[in-house]
């Protein structure tokens, strides 16, 4: 075999040996180009070899496969370059690539950039004589564009990444080598420059693969039959060498004659080694191994994860990793709880269910909190913690086929558990390597978790309300403006309920009962809205709706659908009977009530505000000034309703009090009486004088609850006495309190012995505070008590009560009040009502 | 065990035990999953505060009793349990919560709980009706793992959503396009990128809402025309299967002088629609698929409730999703008149062929609903089938009940949303009555208006019957989202305006004695109606001689 030979069988053996192994790796577009590049490496040497062996069909078959394979190598790898550089491509570049192309098929046929080489017979050896001419200049000054350009590139990607461009350096020396050697073609004519320089080339080509750092390939076959393969290629190689070897020692050395076999097998088995502990290295630094490829999994989970602050997301990442890494189909992240329990919060389909719960005591918790890392459950049964599991909880762990825990900690404190099920068929059980892997990801999981954890504790803290856990106040006013900036040429439409006489409900039925209300209706209005809005908790009563897209119609429909909900919660509760809560509502939208978010914000406040003074309980829309009104019941209507619903209960507890005390009956009568007088005086809306009349006749309802012998004592009352006659107002609103529809009368009954010096009881208010129905009745009462026989007094005249209303005016009596009330008896536009004390109950029908 | 293993193991004859074996069941064996299902239902359903709040105070103690003591349900009956998801409410805990659209306006969304045990259940149904739809006989199917799935339905929190997620949990398959991106995408985005991976990888599955397929499926055979360049970059993008594919369907579609349908490019192993009026388009599909589509029963409070078989002649409900009781049509009708009137139920094994029922429902495994009325009726087909060799009913999806008009799957009209409709529109309507009637050429579904204006509208505003259907169309699309998603997504207008001479309604009550129910009437009595016109042009013409 000549060396010429040798040399190109070597070449050729080196770039099919680089095709293979790309081959058999998991491709890209780069991985792709370099196959490119290395197919037309074996094209020019295979070529050259097959030419210079004369294999048939012709030399000159052979000769045009090389030179095809040399000229389109330079726009090979400037494709493959580009791609390295995430250069973008350009049309001018086609075109050197189309007339390179053009070119050689060109050439093809009419022998015109460069024919075939003569055979000149030289003795038994063969030389192959090149003529060359001018054209052969257009196809190599081609070359030399396309070369430039690649040049151009690396210089590109040297100025934006030194050390990216550092790792082409082998490449880049690699292609001046082929130029030169293929430029040499012309100087040492019949010499195999051109492979010579190809060979260098791929050392060179070796190296920058050795290094590792230009490729990462995925091996997609096992690497152990490659090994075989490239072995029986070596084999092969070497075993047509052997008797080249053999030929150059009978020739060159015959003294070395004998020994030849032995020299050609200890070299060939040598060069075999060689040849395949570099494969072996090549291999290995060129293939990510499985544990390489975990540790990029691992540094791009690290990356993702500490980039991110949100909880799912890192969920999500950690269950990819895992699921990528390991080859577990189902995995369970449980995150610790306050109370030291743990829940399920994730999984990998949602359609598992995150109910899967341990208890702080639960053996498992306790187990993986004393610091053993990542475990299999197999090991876990075998400890004696796991003789304390339930069998219940056994039972869990089984039917989510959980086969290895991973502890996420910071520090002592353990903070999650992810739990794998097994691993899918073909990767068999969890290794050693497995746990170590896992127990990698751990760290930087756990300090994810608990980052992310507190800051969206914090972010929850920050943006949403503690009780509800609707969205604050702030959060409301960062939305509303969110969504005027997004919603286009759209409308929106802003709700504001504000909820009825919720003070009332508080004292009524407690803090905690109102809370309840309030977590109650803000469930209704998220439920309701659902994803159409932002639902916010807008100040203490109020609740703010936030509609993108939608127009009043639309949104009064909404509120209409949620005033409604609301109004029939407490129905719902069979327990006991509570106040039947309603709620103001305001409404307006933009573009048809405002222009600007402050508009729409105060608009719909003035929607409430005017829902609030048409008698609560009712939606009003904000638009141009004009508030539209589209009220529920009507008030009066609604209080009568109401009455006559308690009607028959009123009577029962009024003939009570009749039958124990008839004073107390006909007493309530007049000061009915005389309060709605002075009602209709101070001009009262209906309803309020409704209101009025009811608190009159209900005012001593509490004294049903006072013994007979205090009532009717004649004579001075004693302290303690005095105390249980005080306590009967405290009574009457425990009473009207069962009556949930009639509580509205509670402020004016709780009220009427408050004084307007602040001295009174039960609460010590005072002036204005005291409601304007409890300082009626205050007079009222007083005056008829002072006109009225008891069996403890005589009746006192007209005109000493009159003056002991005035002397009262200011401190115990609202002197405006006093005087007109004095004004309308003088007038006779009241008329006292002088009752002597008696056993009949008849007057009790007249009122009812 | 999951479906994948058993595919792995090639334990063909147990897979279809296990999933098709109900097919198998004799009526007394059938009756006896689903009586014993329920007495495990019952129990869960009666001691959870949801069911003691219907059944209010009764304890039922047999199957009779339950029957008898629990009301026929509709969701108002669960509204404000469901609507705020109140699961302390519930009979077992739900894992996922689905929803569906309900009535446009006031209740624009309803949501339905799903245990773990329903959503077992689902699994195994589905994979039940992806081993029937690729059946050609009993015992035989064709899937393998990698399949790849072209998807036409709505994705999760939608009930159709659930479909790739219990596949995926079971098996590898691949939805074109996958998932997680078909959420990020518009309709008409995701039926592209479906078709263009399926061009390169091939499509074995199609699963869709009958109307949407159909849509889909025009749009696919479009997408495989284009210009030259465009074609010679698509054959680029196909794998040398699907090109030498494609060119002999653009060879064969030149010689038949035909445009390229999908069944030329792809062999579909298996097709399944769902959703209402799917009669209407089946022959249409199977035209372009060249596989009749196998018709499923899915429903958001039902879930995943029949499939038919390879004979596609009526299908068959699941023995283990829900109790089932039919409301003859009679005492239906009877319920429609009188709502006061509690309609009679039967059970499964006493259903009469020929017969039209409306459905009632108990879901099992935990689920929420009790004697729901789902609204839908169905006509049974026969007792047994020998063709199937089945032993159990079978039945045919008929529509909705009469007082919903629903239009290819997509709206449910209402007497309630059609007054709310002429309400907003400010149109003088004085009475009216809505059909729901086919096309004569292709038997497409639509919306048939019959109305009648006020005397004084007609002479003071312009109401021609376009004016009106445009008039009308714009705020059936305001009140209806569904509505409006029938224009956006398949592009169709389902409205149509009778306008009926003034006086008719009146005439016709005169005449007949009758009133007409606003929604779905019978049609002979609309056409009684149309027909009334005449009498009142005759009693107008001789009214001045008299």
């Amino acid at each position: 075999m000549s060396d010429y030979l040798s040399i190109s069988i070597i070449a050729l053996y080196c770039y099919a040996f680089f095709l293979m192994a790309f081959l058999t790796a998991k491709r890209n577009s780069l991985i792709n180009r370099f196959i490119i590049v290395l197919v037309n490496m074996v094209f020019w040497t295979g070529g050259s070899l097959l030419m210079r062996a004369r294999i048939w069909p012709s030399y000159e078959f052979w000769y045009h496969v090389s030179v095809i394979g040399i000229w389109l190598l330079p726009c090979t790898y400037f494709r493959f370059i580009r791609e390295y550089a995430g250069e973008a491509k350009r049309g001018i570049d086609r075109l050197w690539v189309f007339l390179l192309m053009l070119g050689s098929i060109v050439n093809v046929f009419t022998n015109f950039f460069l024919a075939p080489p003569e055979i000149v017979r030289q003795g038994e050896n063969i030389q192959f004589v090149y003529s060359m001419d001018w054209p052969v200049a257009i196809m190599y000054g081609l070359c030399a564009i396309v070369v430039v350009r690649i040049f151009k590139t690396i210089y590109d990607v040297y100025k934006r990444d030194r050390a990216k461009a550092m790792q082409l350096m082998p490449l880049v020396v690699g292609i001046i080598l082929l130029f030169a050697g293929n430029l040499g073609i012309t100087i040492f004519n019949s010499i195999p420059l051109d492979i010579t320089s190809g060979i260098l080339n791929a050392v060179l080509m070796f190296w920058m693969l050795y290094s590792g750092h230009v490729f990462k390939l995925t091996l997609l076959v096992s690497k152990g039959n490659c090994y075989i393969l490239a072995m029986g290629v070596s084999v092969l190689v070497f075993f047509n060498m052997a008797q080249g070897i053999d030929n150059f020692i009978r020739s060159q050395m015959p003294y070395l004659v004998e020994y030849s076999v032995m020299i050609v097998a200890v070299l060939t088995m040598l060069l075999t080694l060689t040849l395949y502990a570099m494969m072996k290295a090549l291999f290995d630094r060129l293939f990510i191994q499985e544990e390489q490829k975990q540790n990029e999994k691992l540094s791009e989970y690290t990356m993702l994860v500490s980039k991110s602050l949100e909880m799912n997301e890192i969920y999500r990442a950690l269950v990819n990793v895992i699921t990528e890494t390991l080859h577990v189909k189902k995995i369970y992240i449980s995150v610790g709880e306050a109370d030291g329990s743990f829940r399920t919060n994730f999984s990998t389909s949602p359609l598992d269910g995150n109910r899967f719960f341990m208890q702080p005591d639960h053996p498992l918790i306790g187990w993986l909190k004393e610091g053993h890392g990542c475990m299999l459950l197999n090991d876990f049964k075998r400890t004696v913690e796991y003789k304390s599991m339930w069998e219940d909880e056994k039972r869990h762990l089984d039917g989510l086929r959980v086969s290895c825990f991973l502890p996420l900690k910071d520090g002592e404190e353990l903070v999650g558990i992810v739990m794998l099920s097994e691993k899918e068929k073909k990767h068999k059980n969890f290794t050693m390597d497995d746990l170590s892997f896992l127990n990698s990801l751990e760290s930087v999981s756990s300090i994810a978790l608990k980052n992310s954890r507190l800051y969206e504790q914090a972010y929850r803290e920050a943006r949403t309300d503690d009780l509800t856990g609707l969205l604050n106040r702030k959060c409301f006013y960062e939305i509303l403006d969110e969504t005027y900036r997004n919603r286009g040429h759209n409308s929106m439409s802003l709700v504001i309920f504000n909820i009825d006489d919720f003070k009332l409900y508080n004292q009524l039925y407690g803090n905690y009962e109102g809370d309840m209300a309030l977590c109650h209706i803000a469930q209704i209005i998220k439920g309701t809205v659902g994803e159409s809005g932002s639902v916010s908790r807008y100040s203490a009563k109020e609740f703010a709706v936030i509609l993108p897209g939608y127009d009043v119609y639309s949104a009064q429909n909404l509120a209409e659908n949620i005033c409604t909900q609301i109004r029939g919660m407490n129905k719902k509760i069979m327990e006991s009977q509570l106040k039947t809560l309603t709620v103001s509502c305001g409404i307006c939208a933009i573009p048809y009530g405002a222009s600007s978010t402050h508009e729409l914000v105060q608009n719909a406040d003035q929607a409430v505000y005017h829902v609030k003074h048409s008698g609560k309980n009712g939606i009003m829309v904000y638009t141009d000034g004009i508030v539209t009104a589209k009220k529920g019941l009507g008030e009066i209507e609604q209080h009568k309703s109401m009455y006559s619903e308690y009607a028959s209960t009123v009577f029962a507890l009024t003939a009570a009090i009749d039958a124990k005390d008839h004073y107390t009956f006909q007493h309530s009568k007049n000061v009915e009486y005389y309060a709605e007088s002075l009602g209709r005086e101070l001009k009262l809306s209906e309803e309020n004088i409704e209101i009025l009349k009811e608190a009159a006749l209900l005012h001593d309802i509490g004294k049903i609850g006072v013994s007979e012998q205090i009532l009717n004592k004649q004579g001075p009352l004693t302290e303690q006495e005095y105390d249980a006659m005080k306590g009967h107002v405290e009574y009457s609103v425990g009473i009207i309190r069962h009556l949930p529809s009639m509580d509205y009368v509670i402020p004016a009954v709780i009220g009427h012995h408050e004084r307007y010096d602040g001295k009174g009881y039960p609460r010590r208010i005072a002036g204005k505070d005291i409601p304007l129905a409890a300082r009626i009745l205050c007079i009222a009462d007083s005056f008829d008590a002072m006109v009225s026989k008891r069996c403890y007094k005589p009746e006192m005249s007209m005109d000493y009560a009159l003056h002991e209303l005035q002397r009262g005016a200011g401190t115990q009596f609202d002197p405006e009040l006093v005087q007109m009330f004095v004004s309308m008896v003088m007038d006779k536009k009241i008329t006292p009502v002088i009752v002597k004390p008696s056993s009949d109950v008849s007057g009790l029908s007249s009122f009812l | 065990m999951i479906f994948e293993d058993k595919l792995k193991n090639r334990e063909y004859e147990r897979i279809w035990q296990e999933y098709c074996g109900f097919l198998d069941l004799d009526m007394e064996q059938y009756m006896k999953i689903q009586k014993r299902l329920l007495e495990e239902q019952m129990h869960l359903w009666c001691n959870c505060p949801l069911g003691k709040r219907i059944l209010n105070g009764k304890k039922p103690e047999t199957l009779e009793d339950f029957r008898n003591m629990v009301p026929l349900t509709t969701y108002e009956d669960y509204a404000d349990a469901l609507l705020l998801k109140k699961e302390e409410m519930l009979p077992d805990k739900p894992i996922i919560w689905i929803q569906t659209t309900w009535e446009g306006g006031k209740h624009p969304i309803k949501v339905a709980p799903y245990t773990k045990g329903m959503l077992q259940t689902y699994k195994t149904n589905v994979l039940a009706c992806m081993i029937l739809s690729t059946s050609t006989e009993k015992g035989k199917f064709d899937i393998e793992l990698g399949d790849t799935f072209l998807y036409a339905l709505a994705p999760l929190p939608y009930t159709t959503g659930l479909i790739p997620l219990a596949l995926t949990d079971e098996m590898d398959v691949e939805f074109l396009p996958h998932v997680d991106d078909a959420v990020k995408m518009s309709f008409s985005e995701r039926n592209k990128k479906g078709f263009k991976m399926g061009m390169k990888k091939g499509i074995d599955f199609f699963f869709g809402l009958g109307s949407v397929a159909y849509y889909v499926s025009l749009s696919v055979a479009k997408l495989s025309e284009g210009s030259k360049g465009d074609l010679l970059k698509k054959a680029f993008s196909m794998s040398p299967t699907m090109l030498l594919r494609y060119i002999k369907a653009k060879q064969i579609c030149k010689k038949e002088n035909r445009d390229l349908k999908p069944k030329d490019l792809f062999k579909l192993k298996g097709f399944v629609c769902a959703g209402t009026d799917n009669r209407c388009y089946k022959d249409d599909l199977e035209d372009l698929w060249g596989v009749r589509p196998i018709e499923v029963f899915s429903g958001t409070e039902p879930s995943c409730i029949g499939i038919e078989t390879w004979t596609r002649n009526g299908l068959y409900f699941f023995p283990d999703t829900c109790f089932y009781e039919f409301i003859p049509e009679k005492e239906m009708e009877r319920n429609l008149i009188d709502p006061s009137y509690k309609p009679r139920t039967v059970l499964m094994d006493e259903v009469v062929p020929g017969e039209v029922y409306e459905i009632a429902i108990t879901v099992l495994k935990g689920g929420a609903f009790a004697r729901y009325r789902v609204g839908d009726m169905y006509r049974c087909l026969g007792l047994t089938n020998r063709e199937d060799e089945t032993k159990i009913p079978r039945f045919e999806y008929i529509d909705r009940i009469p007082t919903v008009i629903d239009i290819a799957g997509f709206t449910r009209i209402s007497e309630n949303s059609i007054s709310s409709v002429f309400n907003l529109s400010g149109l003088d309507i004085q009475n009216w009555v809505a059909l729901k009637e086919f096309t004569e050429d292709k038997g497409r579904p639509y919306l048939h208006l019959y109305v009648e204006m006020s005397p004084d509208s007609i002479v003071s505003r312009a109401v021609s019957k376009e004016l009106l259907k445009e008039h009308l169309t714009i705020y059936f699309k305001y009140v209806d989202q569904d509505y409006n998603d029938l224009k956006r997504i398949l592009g169709m207008d389902p409205l149509e305006i009778t306008i009926l001479r003034c006086g008719t309604f009146k005439e016709y009550e005169i005449s007949t004695g009758k009133q007409l129910r606003h929604i779905n009437p019978p049609v002979h009595d609309v056409q009684d109606l149309v027909r009334t016109q005449e009498q009142v042009g005759r009693s107008v013409r001789r009214w001045p001689l008299a």
